[in-house]
């Protein structure tokens, strides 16, 4: 009896056994191969009105599109809209949409309402006016009637327009030369009326229906699944299914990389030690590890900065700090291999862009203005709180920040939070400064300068409350000319006038190196650092 | 009659029995409730400028105040809380905006599994480990030392060399379709990690049990009547060793929820650590008074069942004994 | 009043007291001694290009990726979480003693359901759950850590005291001292604390790992010490970052660790012999 007990007991044992490694290699062999991007953070929503970090961007790039799009080579192609004109004085420009541009199936929808309609874009771009929106700032600031709108004085938007079944023409209170590139951002993603009604809450976090190359399936625990949207507009042949899964620890992500568990990821800058080499400019990954593991570098439109509450912290102070900064050894603590110094906010790979801005360590401009402010404020050490996160070595930089601030007599406090924390306490204004970074959606200085620096867009992403009326002027003048190199000369000198004003210390940007599985290929990026997967597929 | 009115009797105090041994749990839930409302009272600073932020207007402060009920008195606001817990609506989160108990639920589960798990394991590991140290003598004293080693540590320092032991372990999977779904078995390898600590424990108590009665004249007179070692083992090791075994597992699930919290970090589960973690940071006093209430709920829960029950296993230990004694003929 | 013991057992109190006392002491001078070993310059100097070195003669821990020194950081990391764990010790100690004491003699009436409904209740949830919650609403650093671990682990030690005290008050020795006529406080000091702070004290020894486990958690929240000043567990957590390709990072603080938590429970079971007292 009891002989006959254990015999039943091993034998459940093997077969759950066997059981459990089926199913688990089962995936692997499947023809409809998923592809699997591992990401260091987990993204609670990307509702396009809530893309305020950079996953939550990466992931609604897949599912949402605006009317234009930055493609793989950063230029501003259509996306919804197939082409658009302007009025010569830029303030009114109309888009033509694509035929055949459909969204992704839903119960709501039959197929006749799956199309896209000039009513779906007004209606986009109406809930983009609401409270708490991303892209409500920056829009309220140029298109005409949105204040109105806004305040409820007015019940829809003046200067949206429908002229005809497939076009869209917006009126704008001021001359703007580069409004295609404006709303390029999957933040101005065209959403259907009837699916956001439904899904209330919802909608972003555990449903999302869009119009991009894929289309939201469920949330599954740590991971976003996506499945390939087969009536997409774009050309497209390639994996059918596609998962974003946050895996926090970087030692996990990478043996799960070389395991083939995940098929790529962004590369953080612990990741590459002792994975990659770098010979004669370029990355290249090290002998060893080349059957695991491929790399893919390129340049992305980043900054890494030290951002202050512009209105918290005294001038004096910011730009005492803003002077004793070492950039190099910034970047040799933190992104050796990736990083490039850099003092302004403007990306160094725009195309045609020249910055004026001239960096390097000023340490008697640093003593003179701490001399200042101690003036102002007898008595008081001068003191200032830094809020790190856990990625992006956010806390490394903070601890040489402030072994470079120590010998001047400013004390620095660092709290670590978690990423989401800190998005939050900035959402708030509950910091001194952060050390964080941008990835920016625009590949036109101008539009970086306006997107990060003017009044309107405070807290996000103006996450340093920086508004200065002279400011935003400046800004506002550079959408006026069409002359392209005018408006780019401008751009630089108003970047410069901007980090004179020590709004934030911009320390270095980087290059992204992606690690994915040598059998993957086809897999594309902008330089928002978006993944741009239409024709990613497994090699033979 | 009288039988009658006995029998009344009896079930009257098997009433009486049941509401006294229930005063005790529910006084002490109610005193969780009180710790779980004061907590909110030790953050400093006006919660609902926490909720908004520095930057948020005055008069927006203080209408969310109101409207949040944190101007009426303590008592009633305590009532109100209490009312609240008893129906269910245990608030909402101040930063999705989600009821409180829906986000506990969509993060219970990871937990859940690893939990079961980590428990099964454990007890497993304690039974087995300490059968092959009674099968072979002469194991007891070096797996012995290797459970004191064990034990001296931090739980958190062997759950974490562990699961880094695991992530290079090239047959386990972090597969989506195990993990990500909440397939249980995907958690079968994580868990491991998470028992290894109790494990420890429990064998070491599970043998300084054996010891015990092997010293004892049942046992001796089981093996003095022929009783094979996996009949000595079953009959009369175990069946009197279970209350023991249970109540070592009832202490240890506090450490078991600690190393699991660990664990779901280094492999990034969506457990109630990550929930755990996102709410202490971004101080979302909702959902972190509905964790420790959770927690209390359980704890209580499972503490006074296995109180009552190991007060029933003890009899029921006691008459398996006096059968043994008897059927081995020791009553001479 | 004469209150003599047998000559053999006094001696073994005694010794017994003097073990204790020299554990306790032990754990509050180590802290010190490990911050008086430790260079602080080692430890707090960013010298980058230095990182990641791997261990060798001249540095025993190797280098973090900021090129610190990970052994003079170890040190005073583990003097940092020492000295939470002694604060705690010291403040769980008296009051498991006192309330011990108090549920124990009056076993049955109301101060001793009063405290036992304590006592329960801070088993009801687990340890660090309750540290780290208010923790988090106090706000990080280091200073208020001793007064909540302290106010949380005095209760399975007074759990422990209140049994103790109830079965030595039993005894035929404090029922003839108390026939002679000794006051209560005199009982509780020459009969009481010798017999009862020993088993008190390895219970508390023996929730040492648990105490630097909370230590360690409370890093990974952000509320442990504030950067740049090290805490084990938070050394041993950013180690792991980088496990794969520096594995001293995460190795060699968890071996103080481990060496510490080995060297308490040494102690603690040289007293629980001493104590004839089995484990928990």
């Amino acid at each position: 009896m009891k002989k006959t007990l254990i015999a039943i007991g091993v034998l459940i044992l093997v077969v759950g056994a066997a059981f459990y490694i089926h199913h688990t290699q089962s995936g692997s062999q499947a023809t409809d191969r998923a592809l699997v991007i591992g990401f260091e953070n987990d993204v609670p929503t990307f509702d396009p009105l809530r893309l305020s970090n950079v996953f939550a961007l990466r992931v609604g790039s897949q599912v949402f599109e605006g009317l234009t799009h930055l493609d793989d080579k950063n230029m501003i192609v259509g996306a919804v809209a197939e082409s658009w004109r302007s009025s010569p004085d830029f303030k009114t420009w109309t888009f033509r949409l694509r035929a055949g541009v459909k969204f992704h199936p839903h119960a709501t929808l039959d197929a006749a309402a799956r199309n896209l309609t000039a009513e779906d874009v007004v209606y986009s771009f109406t809930r983009m006016l609401s409270k708490d929106a991303v892209p409500a700032g920056p829009l309220s600031s140029v298109l005409q009637g949105a204040k109105e709108y806004q305040e409820g004085k007015a019940p829809s938007v003046s200067g949206l327009q429908v002229i005809s079944s497939n076009e869209v023409e917006f009126k704008l209170i001021r001359s703007d030369a580069l409004f295609p590139g404006r709303i390029s951002s999957p933040a101005y993603g065209i959403v259907k009326k009837t699916v956001v009604d439904k899904a209330g809450a919802d909608f972003g976090q555990t449903m999302a229906v869009g119009t991009g190359p894929f289309q939201f399936v469920e949330r599954r625990g740590n991971e976003l699944v996506f499945k390939r949207f087969s009536e997409y507009w774009g050309a497209g042949a390639g994996v059918e299914s596609l998962i974003f899964r946050t895996v926090k620890e970087d030692a996990v992500r990478l043996a799960e990389l070389k395991a083939g568990r995940l098929n790529a990821t962004y590369a953080t800058e612990p990741m590459l030690n002792g994975l990659v080499e770098k010979a004669g400019g370029t990355l290249r990954v090290k002998e060893s590890e080349a059957r695991a593991v491929a790399i893919q570098s390129f340049p992305v439109f980043n900054t890494y900065f030290l951002a202050f509450n512009y209105p918290k912290v005294d001038p004096d102070l910011r730009r005492a700090i803003a002077l004793a900064v070492n950039r190099d050894e910034v970047i040799s603590a933190a992104v050796p291999m990736t990083g490039m110094p850099a003092a302004g906010p403007i990306p160094l790979a725009c195309a045609g862009y020249t910055t004026m801005v001239k960096w390097g360590r000023d340490l008697d401009g640093a003593r003179a203005a701490l001399d200042a402010y101690r003036t102002k404020h007898p008595g008081v050490a001068p003191k200032i709180k830094i809020l790190t996160c856990e990625v992006a070595q956010s806390t490394p930089i903070g601890e040489v920040l402030q072994s470079q601030l120590k010998p001047l007599g400013i004390e620095v406090d660092i709290v670590q939070q978690s990423f989401n924390a800190v998005i939050g306490s900035i959402q708030k204004g509950d910091f001194d400064s952060v050390v964080i970074f941008f990835e920016y959606q625009y590949s036109l200085p101008q539009l970086i300068l306006e997107n990060f620096f003017t009044s309107s867009s405070i807290p996000l992403p103006n996450l340093f409350y920086y508004s200065k009326p002279s400011n935003d002027a400046a800004i506002a003048a550079l959408f006026e000319t069409g002359n392209e190199a005018a408006s780019l000369t401008q751009a630089a000198v108003v970047e410069k006038a901007l980090v004179d004003d020590a709004p934030g210390v911009f320390l270095f940007q980087t290059q992204q190196v992606i690690l994915f599985s040598p059998d993957l290929q086809g897999v594309r990026f902008n330089a928002a650092n978006f993944p741009i997967l239409t024709n990613a597929s497994w090699k033979k | 009659m009288n039988s009658e009115r006995a029998r009344k009797h009896r079930f009257q105090g098997v009433i009486w029995r049941l509401i006294y041994g229930s005063v005790w749990p529910v006084s002490l839930l109610i005193g969780l409730c009180v710790l779980t409302f004061f907590l909110s009272y030790v953050a400093p600073g006006d919660p609902a400028r926490i909720i908004l932020g520095p930057n948020a207007r005055e008069d927006a402060v203080r209408e969310l105040h109101t409207s949040m009920g944190f101007d009426r008195p303590l008592i009633v606001q305590f009532g109100c809380f209490m009312g609240e817990i008893a129906t269910g609506k245990w608030g909402t989160s101040w930063i999705t905006r989600q009821p409180v108990l829906r986000e506990i639920g969509d993060h219970l589960l990871p937990t859940l599994y690893l939990g079961i798990f980590a428990s099964v394991y454990s007890i497993l590991l304690a039974v087995s480990l300490n059968g092959v140290c009674f099968i072979f003598p002469r194991l007891g004293p070096p797996l012995i030392s290797l459970l004191r080693l064990g034990i001296s540590l931090p739980s958190f320092v062997v759950a974490v060399a562990s699961a880094l032991v695991i992530t290079r372990l090239h047959f386990w999977s972090a597969d989506s379709a195990a993990i990500g779904s909440s397939f249980f078995l995907g958690f079968a390898f994580p868990a491991v990690a998470v028992a290894l600590y109790p494990a420890c424990v429990m064998t070491t108590l599970l043998r300084n049990c054996f010891s015990s009665i092997m010293t004892s004249s049942y046992f001796r007179a089981a093996r003095a009547s022929g009783f094979s070692q996996a009949a000595l083992f079953t009959r009369v090791l175990l069946s009197n060793s279970w209350a023991t075994l249970f109540t070592a597992w009832v202490n240890q699930v506090s450490l078991l929820v600690f190393s699991t919290i660990i664990v779901e970090y280094v492999f990034s589960f969506r457990g109630l650590g990550t929930l755990l973690m996102r709410s202490i940071q971004g101080k979302d006093l909702p959902v972190l008074s509905g964790i420790i209430l959770l927690n209390g709920i359980f704890f209580l829960v499972l503490r006074t069942v296995s109180e009552s029950s190991t007060r029933g296993l003890f009899e029921v230990a006691e008459r398996m004994m006096l059968r043994l004694s008897t059927s081995t003929g020791d009553r001479q | 009043m004469n209150l003599t013991l047998p000559s053999q057992r006094v001696s073994r109190v005694i010794l017994l007291q003097l073990l204790v006392l020299a554990s306790v002491a032990l754990l509050l001078i180590v802290p010190t001694l490990f911050h008086l070993f430790a260079n602080e310059h080692a430890a707090y100097d960013i010298r980058v290009q230095q990182a990641l070195r791997a261990p060798s003669a001249t540095e025993w821990f190797g280098t973090d990726s900021l090129g610190r020194s990970q052994w003079h950081r170890s040190l005073v990391g583990a003097a940092i979480s020492l000295r939470v764990v002694a604060g705690s010790l010291a403040i769980a100690l008296p009051v498991s003693l006192i309330l011990g004491a108090i549920a124990g003699s009056y076993l049955g009436r109301w101060p001793d359901h009063v405290i036992s409904w304590f006592i329960a209740l801070l088993h009801t949830i687990p340890f660090f759950l309750l540290v780290v919650s208010v923790a988090a609403l106090v706000g990080p650093g280091t200073g208020i850590l001793p007064w909540l671990v302290g106010g949380v682990i005095w209760a399975p030690a007074a759990r422990l005291v209140r049994t103790e005290t109830s079965r030595i008050l039993e005894g035929r020795f404090v029922r003839t001292s108390r026939a002679m006529g000794a006051s209560p406080v005199q009982i509780f000091w020459r009969c009481l604390f010798p017999l009862v702070t020993p088993p008190a004290t390895v219970s508390l020894f023996y929730l040492v790992p648990e105490i630097v486990g909370i230590d360690a958690i409370l890093t990974l929240f952000g509320l442990g010490p504030k950067p740049p000043m090290p805490s084990l567990g938070g050394l041993v957590f950013e180690g792991i970052h980088r496990w794969d390709s520096a594995p001293w990072l995460a190795g060699c603080p968890c071996l103080i660790l481990i060496a510490v938590c080995l060297g308490v429970h040494f102690l603690a079971d040289r007293i629980a012999a001493q104590v004839n007292f089995g484990t928990t």
